[in-house]
């Protein structure tokens, strides 16, 4: 099937086989290798994308059910060529190891920033739970975030 | 397509259940119908007393809905506990139902809503009781040629209390081991009625008759609590399995309906008051 | 350099962030599972699905011919040795003659596509002649039915010292009790795989996740049957391992497809595949019995230890050695019995995994202090601090300690916390607080350890470090980094990391028990020292002055009023063709003979923590619900605060998923059933606890700048804290984890 997906503001089409997921077209035909798998369940959340805005995990959703819609992966994140106000506060130290899992992290905190302005405990810990990091306990993520305000 | 090959056809909506069964191989249907285009389903509407909720509405839809808020909070509930915000804003209710797992998280809130499932094919529609729509494990009541379309049901009570608690191994995010829904109607200290049901203790979502026969007419205090939670892991028919013991279940059904009745007599519930959802 | 100069160091002791954190924000650095090479196959394992069997066949011919197949693979065509294995080579690369457990491979195919390689695996026929599958380490050890013709013990033990039976006549009390741990996954992120090619010279590369290039270089040599020298590895980045990739996982059978295709091949495991043939660590069973006096002085202590080590031996034998360690925790222990056995089973192969065989003696010991001190009435800190070794004391496997105050600080630290009067539950919700302390080694013990590294000076402003142990999110890069730019007193910014890579650099062994700031951290200050020893003559040269004369600070030689940079100089050698790369070898200080009975015990250098753990028990429920851990530790001088205080809270919450919910589970006939991140449940981020790490003030001169280790410590004492916890709070002893709910209603 031929489908057409824009992929941070650039579109990228293929004929593709209809049980292709959106991970691995990401992957496989984008060539955007930022977004990791980690599970194929849905459980890890390292394959978090934006899909209009809102975050999904692209390991349960078919490439062809994005046909025509705007994906931002960790490759389009980020604030005048630099990293935004997430990356920056995760990149302390500590708030990632291996950091395979860090750019579901970073996709998903961009959003809850975009939502909330600014990135409470309470919305941390909600925003958080659909992703797994096997390194950090967590805590340092949330005392990295806590806070962060979005600045324009 | 359905009308035609139904048989080979999985529907597939937001697919956070398909697409695990498409990479373990164990998806029976050689084709899937992707229903995600299908923005005609995407709605939910006020119609006089009754909420009507689109196929292909998503959770997050739900969970952010000033009507589910207004006139069906307890759904507000549910579907916070569904998976993670990536999961809520693919997967759907009538994904939940399709897939007809028993420990499925918005389903016993629909039960004590009393929501009726409206199937349809090329030249069919039908409506179902949500306790009839369900067989067993992965078995429901749609033909092959038949979609979902549509979850209706009544608009809760004003001043009704209500609940969902749900025990997974972890915090979030997590399969339950059990799951509780309660509505519960209180006037003056008393409980009109109360109905309960109950997830992942039996092939299907049930409800809780010896529970909900011991809530008729009582004070509500810590002995009626006792009994009522005792009634409702009487009626719970568990299994083993990965996420616990049988027995477990059962003691684990009790805690949960105990700690969400204690918490409405103590105050500190949830309950309905149209327009906002507030504390009680 | 002394304690006394703790202050004045520049680049030491400071949080800096990693030097490798910006590129993993933006999603650019490469894991080596991102990597597809161009024109590369597609690798794939077709593996048993019976735990025990003997093979009658497997045929391939079918499969060969089978579209876009380039190479099927079974035994026969293993060129070498056909097993590995980091203790013992025992472990069949590919089956031969027995399966012993469910998942194990059976052959290997490299195809065009996945989807080809696939349907190819479908074509081999085999033929398996079922065995009953023993799944329980007492049924092995009734030897019933043998899984190795030798037998199903893979070892066994015995380590003693003095009279325990007239010790526990003496006793005020003799207490027996049985405690088990679960077998964990790691579920590291990135599960294993990697990829693999040959070029034009026939050098084999070999791009994995992993934890010891040298160590793969060399398994896959003795399998491929060619020199090492032929071989590179490069494990470098590596997306989290924890002890599951230290063993080889993917290289080797990526090596023998890549050199039987001659075309590069990609072999990554999935999710499942990860549950089912990746490591684990060992279960046990552990009956101890311990004798003390009236005031809870330790008199001797007796241990059975049993790991179960599933189908072959992996780390085993270490792991048996660490857990013979550490059941005497930090203790003056006079007398003890330790019978100690690592029991082949037809589950999946046990093996390394953060602290190895210390969580699992720890959890006994320390649940056992915690039983006598109730028994006693004595405060649980207390009898700890009644019973540890002192600086200068010998312990009880005849090493003297060195520098164990910090053990007693923490203790002291952890006494007057304030956690303990934060315990109130109500209704109900029981709350309680526990302790445990744990003690580790760091590095191999007794066996022999020669790290290597190098440094080269690049004239354009640049000092490359070079070592072997992978950083996969340890952080080490950045730590020796600091200790590198400590030492030549240059800025963390002008060092550059070459890490995990045998084509750059020497061996400087695996990220493993707590080991590498030790050795690669050693290793590097050496190696600076020759570089800057080198430099020194040429600098003097230059000056007309002697060696001796000349001062070095700040990258810089100086003699009266004339100075010139290391990289002046390297630019001078360079124009002399002469080399800018200086390597050196460390040898870790050790005992010369490991006690009688062990392979390995004791070691010279040992971390130090203590756990405070406060947890809430839902009672109806059964739910334990981790409010908040407080963490007092010894690591020696602290290189990095905020890296090494995140490996501590890292360690604490894999440890408080391993007490309360982590337990990998076989089915009856030896299937393993939760294999994925939906069945087999890890903490999230709401499950995880407030944290407080605090590092006493340590420092070992054994250690480069008085640093020790600190990977492991974070894991090892939670078990046996938060069941104290849970015993506070409920009246209930959970002597086995994890403590489910089911547990505890």
């Amino acid at each position: 099937m031929k489908v057409t997906i824009n992929i941070n503001g650039k579109d990228y089409s293929a004929d593709v086989e209809p049980r292709m997921t959106l991970v691995d077209f990401i992957r496989d035909v984008a060539g955007l290798k930022g977004t990791h798998v980690g599970c194929e369940t849905g459980h890890c959340g390292a394959c978090s994308v934006l899909i209009d805005g809102r975050p999904v995990k692209s390991c349960l959703m078919l490439a062809v059910q994005a046909n025509g819609k705007r994906i931002t992966t960790i490759e389009g994140i980020g604030k005048d060529g630099g990293p935004n106000e997430v990356q920056m506060a995760l990149s302390s130290s500590k708030a990632l190891q291996c950091a395979f899992c860090s750019t579901g992290f970073v996709v998903v905190g961009t959003w809850a920033l975009e939502e909330n302005g600014e990135l409470t405990e309470d919305v941390i810990k909600e925003s958080f739970i659909g992703n797994v990091c096997r390194c950090t306990g967590y805590e340092p993520i949330i005392k990295a975030l806590r806070g962060v305000r979005k600045n324009d | 397509m359905l009308a035609e090959r139904g048989a080979a056809v999985r529907p597939i909506s937001g697919g956070t259940d398909v697409m695990v069964m498409i990479k373990d191989g164990v998806l029976k249907e050689k084709e899937l119908l992707d229903l995600s285009r299908l923005e005609e389903l995407r709605y939910i509407k006020e119609d006089g007393e009754l909420i009507r909720i689109g196929a292909r509405t998503t959770y997050r839809e739900v969970e952010r809905s000033p009507v589910i808020n207004a006139y069906a909070p307890i759904l507000v509930e549910a579907s916070k506990t569904i998976g993670s915000v990536q999961i809520q804003n693919l997967g759907t209710i009538a994904g939940n139902l399709g897939n007809a797992s028993p420990a499925a998280d918005s389903v016993p809130s629909l039960y004590v809503l009393e929501a009726r499932v409206k199937l349809a094919s090329v030249n069919s529609e039908r409506e179902v009781g949500i306790g009839e729509f369900f067989l067993g494990p992965r078995k429901t009541v749609r033909r092959p040629d038949e979609l979902i379309t549509e979850v209706s049901f009544r608009k809760m009570e004003p001043g009704s209390h209500f609940f969902f608690k749900k025990l997974g191994l972890r915090s979030a995010n997590a399969i339950s081991i059990v799951s509780a829904a309660g509505i519960l109607k209180l006037s003056n200290g008393k409980i009109d009625w109360l109905r309960l049901a109950l997830g992942a203790v039996a092939p299907t979502v049930i409800r809780s008759p010896t529970a909900e026969e011991r809530a008729r007419g009582a004070e509500l205090n810590e002995d009626s609590i006792r009994a009522i939670a005792e009634g409702a892991s009487t009626d719970a028919r568990p299994i083993t399995d990965i996420r616990g013991t049988a027995e477990y279940r059962k003691k684990a059904v009790f805690g949960l309906v105990y700690e969400a009745l204690y918490e409405i007599m103590s105050g500190s519930g949830k309950r309905v008051v149209f327009g906002l959802e507030g504390r009680g | 350099m002394t304690q006394e100069t703790y202050e004045l160091y520049r680049y030491l002791n400071r949080s800096i962030p990693r030097l490798d954190s910006e590129q993993k924000v933006r999603g650019e650095l490469k894991y080596l599972t991102d990597v597809y090479p161009e024109g590369m196959l597609h690798g794939y394992v077709l593996r048993s699905t019976v735990a025990h069997a003997r093979i009658l066949e497997i045929s391939t011919e079918e499969a060969e011919r089978a579209p876009g197949i380039r190479a099927v693979l079974t035994y026969k065509d293993i060129p070498g040795i056909n097993g590995y294995g980091a203790i013992v080579p025992e472990i069949p690369v590919l089956a031969y003659e027995r399966v012993r457990y469910y998942g194990e491979p059976l052959a290997l195919i490299a195809a065009d596509s996945m989807e080809q390689a696939k349907a190819a695996a479908e074509m081999i026929k085999v033929r398996l002649e079922p065995l009953p599958a023993v799944l329980d380490v007492d049924e092995a050890m009734a030897e019933k039915v043998k899984i190795h013709d030798k037998g199903n013990v893979a070892r066994h033990t015995v380590v003693k010292r003095g009279d325990v039976s007239k010790a526990e006549a003496q006793a005020h009390l003799v207490l027996e009790r049985t405690y088990r741990t679960p077998m964990q996954k790691h579920m590291f992120i990135e599960p294993e795989g990697g990829y693999a090619y040959v070029d034009g010279s026939g050098v084999v590369h070999v791009l994995a996740g992993g934890q010891s290039p040298y160590r793969d270089k060399l398994q896959i040599s003795r399998v491929l049957g060619i020199s090492p020298e032929m071989i590179r590895v490069k494990n470098y980045p590596t997306g989290g391992a924890f002890g599951g990739k230290d063993d080889a996982t993917v290289q080797i059978h990526l090596a023998l497809l890549a050199y039987r295709t001659r075309k590069p091949v990609r072999l990554a495991w999935t999710r499942e595949e990860s549950g089912i043939a990746g490591y684990h660590r060992t279960a046990s069973k552990i009956t101890i019995r311990t004798a003390v006096d009236r005031e809870g002085r330790l008199l001797s202590n007796s241990a059975k230890i049993v790991l179960d080590s599933g189908a072959y031996q992996s780390f085993g034998p270490t792991i048996l050695d660490v857990s013979i360690e550490t059941i005497n925790g930090p203790y003056r222990v006079p007398s003890y019995l330790i019978d100690a056995y690592l029991v082949y089973t037809n589950n999946g192969i046990a093996s390394a995994f953060r602290g190895f065989g210390a969580p699992e003696s720890n959890f006994a010991i320390e649940s056992m202090m915690n039983e006598l001190a109730a028994e006693l009435g004595i405060d649980p800190v207390e009898i700890r601090l009644r019973n540890i070794l002192r600086t200068g004391e010998e312990g009880p496997f005849g090493n003297v300690i060195r520098n164990s105050a910090g053990l007693e600080e923490a203790l002291n630290r952890a006494r007057s916390s304030g956690i303990w009067r934060r315990a109130n539950g109500s209704g109900w919700i029981k709350e309680g607080v526990g302790v445990a302390v744990a003690i580790k080694g760091v590095g191999f013990g007794t066996l022999p350890d020669y790290p290597s590294a190098a440094v080269e000076v690049i004239p354009e402003g640049k000092v490359r470090v070079m070592f072997t142990n992978p950083d996969y999110g340890q952080g080490v890069i950045t730590g020796i980094a600091q200790l590198a730019a400590e030492r030549l007193q240059i800025p963390v910014s002008e060092i550059e990391v070459i890490n995990a890579d045998t084509m750059h650099s020497p061996d400087t062994g695996s990220s493993s028990a707590s080991r590498t700031t030790l050795t690669a951290g050693s290793a590097v200050v050496q190696a600076i020292d020759e570089a800057l020893s080198k430099l020194r003559v040429e600098a003097a040269s230059s000056f007309g002055a002697s060696s001796s004369e000349v001062q070095y600070s700040g990258g810089r030689f100086m003699y009266r009023d004339r100075s010139v940079t290391i990289y002046e100089l390297a630019r001078r050698l360079r124009q002399k063709g002469r080399s800018l790369r200086f390597e050196a070898t460390f040898e870790v200080p050790r005992y010369p003979e490991p006690v009688e009975g062990t392979l390995e015990v004791p070691h010279m250098m040992y971390m130090y923590g203590v756990a405070l753990v406060r947890a809430g028990v839902d009672a109806l429920l059964g739910k334990v619900n981790v409010k908040e851990v407080e963490f007092y530790a010894d690591i020696g001088n602290v290189i990095n605060p905020s890296i090494a205080s995140g490996q501590v809270e890292g360690g604490v919450v894999q440890g408080l998923g391993y007490a309360t919910i982590e337990e990998y589970r076989y089915s009856d006939d030896g299937r393993p059933l939760n294999i994925n991140f939906t069945t087999y449940v890890v903490p999230t981020a709401r499950d995880s606890p407030e944290m407080y790490v605090e590092f006493v003030k340590s420092y070992d001169e054994l250690g480069p700048y008085g640093a020790k280790g600190v990977g492991e410590i974070g894991i090892i004492p939670v078990g046996a804290a938060l069941a104290e916890a849970v015993y506070r709070a409920t009246g209930k002893r959970i002597r086995d984890l994890p403590i489910t709910p089911w547990k505890l209603v």
